[in-house]
């Protein structure tokens, strides 16, 4: 159907509608109201009741144990340019996680071989543009070095969060941050790993995206 | 597979008492206590609640000029929006689409919009197939079953179903472990998503000023399926949209509460056009398929609140219907009491009947809506016109006419009451299991107590005799 035809429909729908009158024309945002305390205690506390695990202290140890406890593989990382911590990207390689490419081509037949190479990924390293204490989520944004794919195919994801990046929640962000939603092709928000429930409501982890999602605080 | 019966009733009766509606009212009930719990820990629920119908009845009243706004944007980061009619236009777009990409493997995330325009078939007519990539709905696909919940759509089945299903059709050895099917779907998908063409998606909510679609999915899937292919499609009911990205941070502060408990769902997948200069990834087209299919008609209906609807799941868990006898016997995509408000005003009252009376008209769905959707007043408005327009129920009016005849006539309205005591007498057990037409229609689905040997009057003169 023309766009133009389509839309009189709805018009005609609108004026036979029967929809509550005296309306806002224009809503605007609205903040929730909600216990105030320490950021970083609430953000810590609510992204462990979702599975993430939140780590504080020298990001170069937390990467050492984490290697250890999953052992190397390869990573899909973001530019180093975009990391908030110098060398974090080398550290892996230095633990023998060799980085895979992360640009995919623009041709159909090289990008799906391309992205065969993802099968096997092992560590996602990335930077969290903002963080909600009030969910325990992150938020990352795509963009030139920030490619989607490296939050969503690893097995482990490991998120970089500057702890002056916490909001109270995301309404918070959304009103306060600025945060430019449009300015970017993806913005997701994280809360924990992938998860489900669909068998017998019984929670599984890592069901399409990471089993593990390690956040640190730097 | 047997052919389902005709009416809601003859389904539902059917249903009613299975261990697979045992199942669902079992996971309702799992569902609605979550959502209490989450409810309860939010202090600002009800105001989020109250903002959110205000934000999605003045994006109704404006529809037009927000879906213009809403296209424009879309458009302008180089994506492309189809306005569909109806069912068939959606699928013939999309098939095209199809064609043009050459696409072989065709992956979708979860999306009610796509089961109703009936997108896989339409797609399996050209030969290509698409693999559902949420869990529920790869378990709906493999066992050739049909979604029980639009959030989650196994909730009739038992993990013995699910094992019996990923045995007989992915040949793997059987096994009911939950965390080991979750890993052979992991397996099995992951190299499915990362060599397909074309990814369809549904969409939460669109954002008019921005052109962005929100696509909020637990499992990862939404994020798969909309970054992984060359092509992105996705596609949505015209009511989809919200003015401002605030105005989606609304929305996601009740979306999940309501569906799961979640304060949020695992991923919120906020994707603006298609992938632009400087992006390592992330589809290179980007399709968005705007579809009526009878939405403008539910407009311009006294139910069109309706389609204030989020989609969170909250009425279908808490009604005693659906618990009782499960989502299929509503025989549309849309169970539970929106399902019952939205069907017969979307795909027309014939045949749909009996769904408005689907209801105890309780209240409780209104309780729990996130936008506050009168779903009971509206129930009661398409009985009216169920009587009104139809003859489904011919024998009403004949008998509301009987009834008025011998209740304004106090001789006749004690003579039918002696009648009906001597009637009772034919009852041993106090209860009919069967009578003649027009009772028939009553006993076919359930007994009918037999009436008291002795009329109320009768009793309260021989009481006061005493």
């Amino acid at each position: 159907m023309q766009r133009d035809a389509f839309l009189e429909r709805v018009r005609s729908s609108i004026r036979a509608a029967t929809l509550p009158a005296g309306l806002p024309e224009d809503p605007g945002a609205l903040l929730p109201d909600l216990p105030r305390g320490s950021l970083v205690e609430e953000f810590s506390s609510a992204a462990e009741a979702v599975d993430a695990v939140v780590h504080v202290g020298d990001p170069g140890a937390v990467i050492r144990s984490l290697v250890a406890t999953y052992g190397p593989g390869p990573l899909l990382t973001w530019d180093p340019s975009t990391l908030p911590v110098e060398r974090a990207a080398e550290q892996f390689a230095a633990l023998g996680c060799t980085s895979l490419p992360t640009v995919v081509p623009g041709d159909p037949v090289g990008r799906l071989r391309h992205q065969g190479a993802y099968e096997e990924a092992q560590f996602g390293l990335t930077a969290a543009e903002a963080g909600f204490a009030e969910t325990g989520s992150i938020v990352l944004r795509s963009g030139p070095g920030r490619p989607r794919m490296a939050s969503l195919i690893p097995l482990v994801h490991v998120a970089l969060l500057p702890v002056d990046r916490i909001f109270r929640s995301p309404m918070h962000w959304l009103v306060e941050g600025e945060p430019n939603l449009g300015e970017a092709t993806n913005v997701v928000y994280i809360t924990g790993p992938s998860r489900t429930a669909d068998i017998e409501q019984q929670i599984n982890l890592g069901v399409h995206g990471p089993r593990h999602v390690h956040i640190v605080l730097v | 597979m047997t052919e389902a019966p005709a009416t809601f009733v003859a389904r539902a009766s059917a249903e009613s008492g299975t261990a697979k509606a045992a199942a669902v009212g079992t996971a309702a009930r799992h569902l609605i206590e979550k959502r209490d719990a989450a409810v309860a820990a939010y202090p600002a629920m009800d105001v989020m609640r109250d903002r959110l119908r205000e934000i999605r009845l003045h994006t109704l009243t404006h529809l037009d000029r927000y879906l213009a706004e809403f296209a424009d944007a879309v458009e302008g980061l180089g994506g492309r929006v189809f306005f569909a009619a109806d069912a068939d236009e959606a699928t013939a777009y999309i098939r095209r689409v199809a064609e043009q990409a050459g696409a072989g493997v065709i992956v979708k995330a979860k999306s009610m919009v796509t089961e109703e325009i009936g997108l896989n078939a339409s797609l399996a007519s050209d030969s290509r197939s698409v693999v559902e990539t949420d869990l529920g709905e790869f378990i709906v696909q493999l066992a050739e079953d049909r979604p029980s919940h639009i959030v989650a759509p196994v909730m009739h089945l038992t993990r013995f179903d699910v094992g019996r299903a990923f045995a007989d059709k992915l040949g793997v050895p059987y096994t009911d472990d939950p965390t080991e099917l979750n890993q052979i779907a992991r397996a099995h998908l992951r190299k499915i998503f990362l060599g397909a063409e074309i990814g369809i998606s549904g969409v939460n909510f669109a954002v008019a000023s921005t052109g962005s679609v929100a696509v909020v999915t637990n499992e990862g899937n939404g994020r798969l399926a909309t970054t992984a292919p060359r092509v992105h499609i996705a596609v949505m009911g015209l009511e989809r949209i919200v003015p401002t990205p605030e105005d989606l941070g609304v929305a996601l502060e009740v979306l999940a509460r309501s569906a799961t408990g979640q304060k949020l769902t695992t991923y919120t997948n906020i994707i603006t056009g298609p992938r632009r200069a400087g992006d390592p990834d992330g589809p290179d087209e980007l399709h968005v398929v705007i579809v009526d299919n009878g939405r403008t008609r539910v407009l311009a209906d006294e139910v069109s609140e309706a389609l204030a609807c989020i989609r969170c799941g909250a009425c279908l868990n808490i009604c005693p219907v659906y618990r009782a006898v499960g989502g299929h016997p509503y025989g549309d995509v849309y169970p539970g009491p929106i399902g019952a408000v939205l069907s017969p005003v979307l795909f027309g009252l014939e045949g749909r009947e009996e769904l408005p009376y689907a209801c105890t008209l309780c209240g409780a769905c209104l309780e729990v809506c996130p936008a506050r959707i009168d779903l009971p007043r509206m129930l009661v408005h398409l009985r009216e016109r169920v009587v009104d327009e139809g003859d489904a129920f011919g024998w009403l009016k004949p008998a509301m006419k009987s009834y008025e005849f011998a209740a304004t006539r106090p001789r006749v309205w004690n003579g039918v009451l002696r009648g009906a005591s001597i009637g009772g007498r034919a009852s041993r057990s106090g209860w009919f299991r069967r009578i003649p037409w027009p009772g028939s229609t009553w006993t076919k689905v359930r007994d009918l107590q037999a009436p008291s040997t002795r009329s109320f009057r009768r009793w309260w003169r021989d009481r006061n005799a005493t």
